[in-house]
């Protein structure tokens, strides 16, 4: 069982609750906001990944990523707008992944064990 | 004592009056009281009942060997049209944004409920809003059986449900609602364009040579655009 710290984001309570519990049920411990500023917030105690909507209140996900990318974090962006200009900006901006929707939670799960696999193993920059 | 006799007739009727007008005045506040509390208690109720609809749904979707369980939890939670309303919003919102197992999960419970039939009874609604609304639910839950009714909505007098008509057409009908177009639609506005690519991209199909031949040559200008960028992309050539 893993216990690794993940911090989702995402504003859609349905989409939250069941990708809190999808990833919970491989034993992450999951803190979920509604917002970039909670997500900022949140950053302090440090996650071992952050799981963010491209489109968040108060601060984008791209946003975030310069954030994350100061304190190391590994992010995981979500997006409905597979537009390869936009793929292209996330992992300029340091994305570790970019999911399209729709999505499978299943794809979610097996994108952040490979991510956090490759973080342990020291690869992953 | 106060004898209302004692005054003169006129100041009888002012007095009359302006009771009415305070009687009037205390249903109206009392109305607004008791519609105000009844619609705070609604308010908790659904939002307590969404609580638990998400929880069970999430579970449902997580537990797929459970699942016979939660149906049947979500069957005792379910009850009325506004639960069933809200029910539905919830599926609508999975199919649009989850794929594979889940996504197929989702629409598994949208039959179960039959879901599909508040959908396309909201096709006949006098209100557009809500023939919008079914066009978009049977879209993104991509219910083949019911092209046929959608169909008939691209020449409907609101723009809204023309436009919704058209791009659910591609959406459901695919290669048949893509040839359909084409000899149906004569303008399509900019954003429908841009719709209908949109879910050419979200969901690609492969047409023949000469379902593309029949596509370039069209006459309609917008559906000559719209071949140029699937052939340019190789979207849906084979």
């Amino acid at each position: 069982m893993s216990h690794q710290k993940i911090l989702l984001a995402e504003p859609n309570e349905l989409l939250r609750k069941v990708l809190t519990d999808r990833l919970r049920i491989d034993g992450y411990k999951v803190k979920s906001v509604v917002n970039g500023l909670e997500l900022i917030q949140e950053m302090d105690d440090r996650p071992d990944l952050i799981i963010t909507e491209e489109l968040l209140p108060f601060k984008s996900g791209f946003e975030i990523l310069e954030l994350a990318k100061e304190k190391k974090i590994p992010v995981i962006i979500i997006s409905d707008a597979d537009l390869e200009s936009k793929i292209l900006e996330a992992f300029r901006l340091g994305a570790s992944d970019f999911i399209d929707k729709p999505f499978s939670p299943n794809e979610v799960v097996a994108r952040t064990k490979n991510i956090l696999l490759r973080l342990n193993d020291g690869s992953h920059v | 004592m106060f004898d209302i006799t004692d005054y003169p007739i006129i100041d009888q009727w002012i007095i009359y009056l302006i009771g009415l007008v305070i009687l009037c005045l205390i249903i109206t506040i009392g109305s607004i009281f008791i519609y105000r509390f009844r619609y705070i208690l609604f308010d908790r109720k659904q939002q307590k009942f969404r609580s638990t609809l998400l929880s069970l749904l999430s579970t449902f979707l997580n537990y797929p060997e459970k699942s016979e369980k939660y149906k049947k939890q979500l069957q005792q939670l379910v009850k009325n049209n506004w639960q069933r309303e809200m029910l539905l919003d919830e599926l609508v919102q999975m199919c649009y944004s989850f794929s594979g197992v889940y996504e197929e999960r989702s629409k598994e419970l949208y039959y179960h409920f039959g879901l599909d039939k508040i959908s396309i009874k909201k096709l006949n609604s006098s209100f557009t809003h809500r023939i919008v609304e079914g066009i978009i639910e049977l879209s993104i839950v991509g219910d083949k059986s019911a092209y046929s009714s959608i169909v008939p909505l691209v020449d409907h007098y609101d723009i809204r449900v023309r436009k919704q008509a058209k791009i659910a057409m591609v959406e459901i009908g695919e290669i048949k609602g893509l040839m359909e177009m084409e000899s149906r639609i004569g303008i399509m506005s900019n954003w429908t364009f841009i719709s209908i690519l949109s879910i050419l991209h979200r969901s690609p199909f492969k047409l023949n040579k000469s379902q593309l031949e029949t596509l370039k040559n069209s006459k309609n200008p917008a559906t000559r655009r719209l071949t140029h960028y699937l052939d340019k992309y190789s979207v849906t050539y084979q």
